[in-house]
C-alpha cells in the first residue's frame, strides 16, 4: 500500500474538522474523496503533507503512512523531499496557483527532479499534458494561457518530479465542461502511464463516477461511505450518498422534481448528537440518535457508516423505504 | 402565446474587438422554459443583458408582448423591468456585503414602488418563505449565510417584482451538487405554481437536459443549433452539440 491514513484527526481553528478518517491508496489507483463544501476533504488532502498552516490548525493524531514512512514524524527537512516531489499536488484554481511574474517554463523548471538538460525534459513535460504549442517558447507566462491550459501546466509542473501520488483537489470545478473533459481525460493517461496513486478530491459525483476506482465519501468530518466505484454507483449504502445520487441532473426524471437531501450541513461547532447526518436523513429511525455508527460492512471492501444498512440494501425501491 | 421575439440583435466589444453576440434571433413563449448553453465567453450573458437592456444592443430589436424594448422610453423600461426580472450565477456578487437580506428585499420595494408601505414586511416575509427561507432571515448579512440559501435570497429577490419571465443565468453553477437540486426543485416548482417563463442559461447540459422544454446551443456568439429537448438530445446535428453532450458525463 503506497499511502495508509490512519484515525486523523484534524483541529482547525479551535474545532476539530477531521474526525477520525481511514483511507489507503495503492500505485496505480484512483481514490475519490467526495464531499459538501467545508466537510473536511480539503483538509484531508493537505493533511498528507502537513500542509496545513500552523496558525490555524494541527494534527490532532493519526498517522500517515507514504511507503511506509510517517509523514507527520517527519522533519521539515525530511518533508521537504517529499513535498512537490513523491506528493504533488493540483489545485482548483489554476490561476491563483500558478506564479504570474515567472514564465511557463520557468515554474516548471523549478520542479524538476534531475537539474540537468532542463529544457529537453520540459519539452517532454509539455508534451506529455499536451502544450505541444507552447515547447521552445520559454517566455510565456500564465496569463497568456486559457484556463484549461494554465491547469495543463499545473500538472506538467506536479508530475516534473515524477511522483508517485498526486493529490488533485477540484482540479476541474473553474473549467468549462468540454475542457473538463480534456484534462480528466489527461489525467487518466497520465495515471496508466506513470502508474500514479490520485486522490482526486471534488463535491461532483458525476466527475469521480467517471474517473475513480474507489470513492469514498465524507460527511461532517468523517467518511461514511467508502467502496469501489462499481459497488457505490450501484448499490449506494448510505442515506447521504443516496441523497448525492439522486441529487444528479438526469434525463430520466426530466421535468420532475429532485429527491434532493432537505437542510443544509451542520456546523463543526454544533454537531448533532448520534449520527450526524440524522437531521437530514430520509431513513431516520430514534435508535440513531443513541450514539455515532462505525464504519460497519456492506460487502467486500466496501463500508458504510449507517445502522440501517440492512434494511437500505435489501430495499428494492430505496425511494419507498420508510422509518 | 409569444412573450418575448428578438430580432437579430448584435453587441461588439469594440475594446476587446469581439463580437459577442452575432445575430441572435429567436422568440421565448409564455410559460416555457427555454435553455441557453455553451462555454464561458460564448455571449451567454451578454445576450441576458442585452434583452433586460442592462447594456444597449449595437442593433436589432427586443419586443416584449409587442412593445419594443429597444425604442420606448427610460421611464417605461423601468415600468416594464417589473416584468423581466435575472437571478445572477454568483450569490456572493450580487448580494451587497453590508446588506441586511430583508433590506435586499425591500430595496425592490424602493425602486418600483410595487407594494405599499403597510405590506412591506409581511410582504418580505412571505417571499423569504416562499424560498425556503423565512422570518428569523430578515435582519442576517449575506456574510451569514451559506451559498445555497445566498441563491434562495436572489431568487426572492427576483420574484419581488412579481414578474412574469425570468433570465437564469447559471443560478446553480457555483453550488454544491446537493444544494444545486435543492434549489433547482425550487426554481421547477415556482416555475410551475406562478406559470413563469425561463430564460435558463447554463453549461452544463445535465442541468439544461433535466429542466427545458427548448434549448439552444451557443458558440462564439451565434445560435448553432436550436430545438426541443428531443432534437438536441436524441439527434443533434452540430459537432460542437455532440462534443457538449459527450463532455457532460450524462449518467
Amino acid at each position: 500500500m503506497l499511502l495508509q491514513i490512519k484515525d486523523l484527526k484534524v483541529n482547525y481553528a479551535g474545532l476539530e474538522i477531521v474526525r477520525g478518517i481511514d483511507l489507503d491508496v495503492d500505485k496505480g489507483e484512483c481514490c475519490g474523496l467526495i464531499g459538501e463544501s467545508g466537510c473536511g476533504k480539503t483538509t484531508v488532502g493537505l493533511s498528507i503533507t502537513k500542509l496545513i498552516p500552523e496558525r490555524k490548525g494541527n494534527i490532532l493524531a493519526g498517522e500517515i503512512l507514504f511507503e511506509g514512512r510517517d509523514t507527520l514524524k517527519l522533519t521539515s527537512e525530511e518533508l521537504r523531499g517529499i513535498r512537490g516531489k513523491k506528493i504533488s499536488y493540483v489545485f482548483q484554481e489554476p490561476f491563483s496557483s500558478l506564479n504570474p511574474v515567472f514564465t511557463i517554463y520557468e515554474q516548471i523548471r523549478e520542479s524538476l527532479e534531475e537539474k540537468d538538460n532542463p529544457d529537453a525534459r520540459i519539452a517532454d513535460i509539455l508534451k506529455n499534458v499536451g502544450l505541444e504549442k507552447i515547447i521552445g517558447r520559454k517566455n510565456i507566462y500564465p496569463h497568456e494561457l486559457s484556463g484549461g491550459m494554465q491547469q495543463r501546466a499545473m500538472i506538467g509542473m506536479a508530475i516534473a518530479s515524477r511522483p508517485d501520488l498526486l493529490v488533485l483537489d477540484e482540479p476541474t470545478t473553474a473549467l468549462d465542461v468540454t475542457v473538463q473533459r480534456q484534462i480528466l481525460e489527461l489525467i487518466m493517461e497520465l495515471k496508466n502511464k506513470m502508474n500514479l496513486a490520485i486522490i482526486f478530491i471534488s463535491h461532483d459525483l458525476r466527475i469521480v463516477f467517471n474517473i475513480a476506482d474507489k470513492i469514498a465519501i465524507m460527511y461532517a468530518g468523517s467518511i461514511i461511505e467508502c467502496g469501489p466505484k462499481g459497488k457505490i454507483a450501484s448499490n449506494p449504502a448510505h442515506p447521504y450518498t443516496i441523497g448525492l445520487i439522486d441529487s444528479i441532473p438526469s434525463l430520466e426524471h426530466r421535468k420532475k422534481l429532485f429527491n434532493a437531501i432537505g437542510g443544509k450541513a451542520p456546523l463543526f461547532s454544533e454537531l448533532p448528537q448520534g449520527c450526524k447526518f440524522y437531521p437530514r436523513c430520509r431513513f431516520r429511525i430514534d435508535k440513531c440518535l443513541e450514539k455515532e455508527p462505525e464504519l460497519e460492512n456492506v460487502s467486500h471492501g466496501h463500508v458504510s457508516r449507517c445502522i440501517r444498512i440492512g434494511d437500505i440494501v435489501r430495499a428494492e425501491n430505496r425511494h419507498n423505504l420508510q422509518a | 402565446m409569444e412573450l418575448l421575439k428578438i430580432n437579430n440583435l448584435y453587441k461588439t466589444f469594440k475594446k476587446h474587438r469581439v463580437c459577442a453576440v452575432d445575430g441572435a434571433s429567436f422568440s421565448i413563449f409564455k410559460g416555457e422554459v427555454l435553455g441557453l448553453v455553451g462555454e464561458s465567453g460564448c455571449g451567454k450573458s451578454t445576450l441576458a443583458k442585452l434583452i433586460l437592456r442592462l447594456i444597449d444592443a449595437d442593433k436589432g430589436s427586443i419586443f416584449y408582448k409587442g412593445k419594443d424594448l429597444l425604442n420606448i422610453s427610460r421611464n417605461d423600461m423601468r415600468k416594464t423591468r417589473k416584468d423581466l426580472q435575472i437571478i445572477f450565477q454568483d450569490p456572493y456578487a450580487s448580494l451587497d456585503p453590508r446588506m441586511k437580506i430583508g433590506k435586499v428585499i425591500e430595496e425592490v420595494y424602493d425602486i418600483h414602488k410595487n407594494v405599499s408601505e403597510r405590506d412591506r414586511k409581511s410582504k418580505t416575509i412571505e417571499l423569504l418563505e416562499t424560498v425556503g427561507l423565512g422570518e428569523t432571515y430578515l435582519n442576517r448579512l449575506p456574510s451569514e449565510l451559506s451559498g445555497g440559501e445566498r441563491q434562495r435570497v436572489g431568487i426572492a429577490r427576483a420574484l419581488a417584482t412579481d414578474p412574469e419571465f425570468i433570465i437564469c443565468d447559471e443560478p446553480v453553477s457555483s453550488l454544491d451538487i446537493s444544494v444545486q437540486a435543492q434549489i433547482l426543485n425550487l426554481l421547477i416548482e415556482l416555475q410551475k405554481r406562478k406559470n413563469l417563463t425561463y430564460l435558463f442559461i447554463s453549461h452544463d447540459l445535465g442541468v439544461i437536459g433535466s429542466i427545458c422544454d427548448r434549448i439552444m446551443v451557443m458558440q462564439s456568439g451565434r445560435f448553432i443549433e436550436s430545438g426541443s429537448y428531443e432534437d438536441i438530445f436524441k439527434n443533434p446535428q452540430c459537432q460542437y452539440t455532440r462534443t457538449l453532450l459527450e463532455s457532460a458525463f450524462l449518467p
